[in-house]
């Protein structure tokens, strides 16, 4: 019953926040804004939904930016339908994480690589969390570990996105830190971390792994959630101040997860310049740190070339990371 | 004792033999039934919770939608299963993903299907899924539309149960079953027991009748209500007891025979003896002497005459081929020194030559014949008839004996033959005649006395079959 409450109440939220971008901006603009679309490649709740809403009041002076949820494969879906048959839509934003890049670098999205979409900016970067609910047992990763030591099917571990999908990377190299073998993990894979998060919530799973971000809502306000560790360097702000991180607890788990948008690999370059310009813009923002933290992002920004190389670089790094984990997908 | 309880150890009951036998054979096909419970129960207990799985799937497959804005989405099934998990009472385990992987949601490792199910169809299997025994339903369809182009189209949905509730199921159901048929084979075999108890209690109360006899007791036993098997067992220890109580009451009549036939002339004896010697007068103790020498011929006679009855009732005959003619010609020549001094027409009604060869105790028979031999000449007056003579055919032989003595009372007549049943003028003891019939009705004839009135005559008639009758002829040998 709370979860299929919170559920509809996560949808209600997520629809509120659009009306309530729409309607915010009509009356104090002079004439109307240039429409636009963030495309989030999930059901409302997750990284990709936070990410379009951050673009959304990033962007709340410049455009009237509205969230559209094509879920399927965390990205998988929207990016394969970006890649064909979208490749030229100028006012699609199509939000991304570091979770995408390490998706393509597995294959799978298909038979699509990076060089499939432009990429357009990084506009912030979150960090991974491990939560439990308030009843679990677990008081700590080291509680976790004892656990996944003991019997590795008393742990159901959520999150979004399936095996080899960034959540699952979190949770393998938890298992892996605690010298168990990640492939006997019991693993439940959702469409995205909103879903996760329910099911966390639900007592469906033991065990969340998931981001900083899109669990910051439910943390901190009496909610029934427990955040195990933030996979971090040093300490998160905000609504973490208070949890360690998992290299406090003896674990050398440290997963960032930048944030960020691409377009079509068809649209023009002019246009390209102008959203990256405009993203630029409201990135420099004397309140943007400000915006970032309500959503429980850190920031870094990168458009243009600096991208491109970062971009170039986490591929190659995820691709050894993947050829450690021996995940490249062979479809069934 | 120790034989006895040996024994007893070797011929079990009747009750337990059948039980050993029955039994057994129940419990026998008691399990096989059990065995096909089982398989039912199991293949039952799947049909009822396999058509459940394939409803969940089915309600899985209705939470998957597209949205307007392009995509898959999939609403957690959560709730579905919490309702689905209070009659299952197990785990539930699912998975949706387009085949080539792009979306996957829920356990991405549920075991897959040695054959995948072809397009519309679902297949249901068991595997093991951490450990934990599951029954798997997959299906796989097509989607509305591709998920973006050039991206397979298929959907795979699979929902897992742990087996335990089925399994609890199919227990209870074979736990029940056993129970009953349990239940079943004590009163099967209680109800044996006691029907043979009730059956057999007949024969218990038979043995109980006989081991509580007198000793001397040779009543037939006269149990009526017993088993029809049971039946011929009783008949025949009732012979065997009539054959005894016979054989006894002819050891008795010998006795009383013979006190009868012996005490009399003695005391008889006794008496002419204390007389003679009494006696002065030559002549009178000659005379008494004489009386004496008579008195103890008939006394030797009559003894003799026991004997041969007691021997005929003993019943062993001393079969043999001898020829009739012969034994009639035998018994005239042994006649002669009785016909001495007396006036009488004795002859045989058989050539010299004649010959009737037979089968019988030749010994006997001609005892019999002699008896009626020597009545007939006993009671023939001065001038009378009496002619023996043999005659014989496929059935039988008849020795015939005819005299033209006085006739006899027809009610004496009637019960000449009995014993010490004598004509009023005889001068035997009343055994001849008793003696000659029983020795021929053991070889299965008769003896026939008549007065036949045309002729004046009295005849005596013995006749036996050529074919004895098999029990004397047993009994014979």
């Amino acid at each position: 019953m709370t979860r299929t409450q919170t559920s509809r109440r996560s949808v209600a939220r997520a629809l509120l926040g659009l009306f309530a971008a729409m309607g915010w901006q009509r009356p104090g603009s002079a004439q109307a804004l240039p429409k636009a679309e963030c495309v989030a490649g999930a059901k409302a709740g997750g990284g990709f939904d936070l990410t379009c809403r951050l673009a959304t009041e990033m962007l709340a002076t410049t455009r009237e930016l509205r969230t559209t949820y094509l879920p399927g494969g965390i990205g998988a879906v929207a990016f394969t339908t970006f890649a064909t048959k979208r490749r030229g839509e100028r006012a699609s934003l199509v939000a991304f994480s570091s979770g995408s890049l390490l998706n393509l670098a597995q294959g799978k999205f298909g038979p699509y690589t990076e060089a499939d979409v432009t990429w357009l900016a990084i506009v912030a970067v979150d960090y991974g969390v491990i939560a439990v609910r308030n009843d679990s047992p677990f008081k700590s990763l080291a509680d976790v570990a004892k656990a996944l030591r003991s019997d590795l099917r008393n742990v159901t571990i959520g999150a979004g996105g399936t095996l080899g999908s960034q959540d699952w990377f979190k949770a393998a190299l938890l298992a892996r830190a605690a010298g168990v073998n990640h492939k006997s993990m019991r693993f439940v894979a959702f469409e995205g971390g909103g879903d996760a998060i329910a099911a966390l919530r639900g007592g469906h799973v033991s065990l969340f792994a998931g981001d900083a971000a899109e669990l910051s809502q439910f943390v901190g306000k009496g909610e029934a959630l427990r955040v195990l560790a933030v996979l971090s360097k040093e300490r998160l702000g905000g609504v973490y101040a208070n949890v360690p991180t998992a290299r406090e607890q003896g674990f050398e788990v440290v997963w960032p997860i930048a944030r960020g948008f691409y377009l079509g690999p068809e649209v023009p370059d002019a246009d390209v310049r102008a959203w990256s310009e405009t993203l630029r813009q409201a990135m420099n923002a004397p309140d943007y740190p400000t915006l970032l933290a309500r959503h429980g992002l850190q920031p870094q920004a990168l458009t243009g070339e600096p991208l491109q190389a970062f971009i170039a670089s986490e591929m190659t790094r995820y691709r050894q990371l993947v050829a450690q984990f021996q995940m490249m997908r062979a479809p069934r | 004792m120790f034989m006895r309880f040996r024994r007893r150890r070797a011929q079990p009951s009747l009750r337990g033999k059948v039980l050993a036998v029955l039994l057994p054979g129940l419990l026998a096909i008691i399990g096989i039934e059990l065995w096909l419970t089982r398989l039912d129960a199991k293949d039952a207990a799947n049909a009822a919770f396999d058509r459940s799985l394939q409803g969940t799937v089915r309600l899985v497959d209705n939470s998957v939608t597209a949205p307007p804005t392009g995509g898959l989405a999939v609403e957690l099934p959560y709730r579905l299963f919490e309702f689905f998990q209070l009659t299952a009472h197990g785990n539930v385990y699912f998975r949706v993903a387009t085949a080539d992987g792009l979306v996957e949601i829920g356990s991405p490792d549920l075991p897959q299907p040695g054959e995948p199910p072809t397009l519309g169809s679902m297949v249901f299997y068991d595997a093991d899924y951490f450990g934990e025994p599951v029954r798997v339903a997959m299906y796989v369809r097509t989607l509305d539309e591709p998920l973006s182009p050039g991206t397979v189209q298929q959907l795979v949905i699979q929902v897992a149960e742990s087996v335990t509730s089925r399994q609890a199921f199919s227990r209870s159901f074979v736990f029940r079953a056993a129970a009953r048929d349990a239940l079943v084979i004590s009163l099967i075999g209680s109800t044996i027991a006691v029907l043979l108890t009730v059956t057999l209690r007949p024969v218990s109360r038979v043995a109980a009748q006989v081991s509580a006899r007198a000793p001397f007791d040779l009543q037939p036993i006269g149990e009526t209500d017993l088993p029809r098997d049971i039946q011929p067992l009783v008949d025949a220890v009732n012979q065997q007891l009539a054959r005894t109580s016979e054989l006894m009451t002819r050891q008795r009549r010998f006795l009383d025979d013979a006190s009868h036939q012996l005490r009399t002339p003695l005391a008889t004896l006794h008496a002419q003896v204390g007389y003679a010697r009494r006696q002065r007068d030559e002549a009178e103790v000659s005379a008494t002497l004489a009386s004496i020498t008579e008195q103890l011929e008939r006394a030797t006679r009559s003894t003799n005459q026991l004997l041969a009855m007691a021997r005929a009732d003993a019943m062993h005959l001393n079969l043999e081929p001898f020829d009739a003619a012969e034994l009639v010609r035998e018994m005239a020549t042994r006649m002669l020194p009785l016909l001495r001094g007396r006036d009488l027409d004795f002859g045989i009604d058989v050539r010299d030559d004649e010959r009737c060869p037979c089968e019988g105790d030749r010994l006997l028979l001609g005892e019999a014949l002699g008896n009626l031999a020597h009545n007939a000449v006993s009671y023939t007056g001065p001038g009378g008839i009496v002619t023996l003579s043999v005659a014989a055919d496929d059935q039988g032989v008849m020795l015939k004996v005819v005299n033209s003595g006085p006739s006899i009372p027809t009610e004496v007549m009637e019960r000449l033959g009995e014993r010490f049943v004598k004509g009023a003028d005889s001068r035997g003891a009343g055994l001849g005649l008793a003696i000659a019939r029983r020795i021929i009705e053991q070889h299965g004839g008769w003896l026939r006395l008549a007065r036949e009135d045309d002729t004046r005559m009295n005849t005596a008639v013995l006749w036996w079959p050529r074919q004895m009758m098999s029990n004397h002829g047993k009994a014979a040998a």
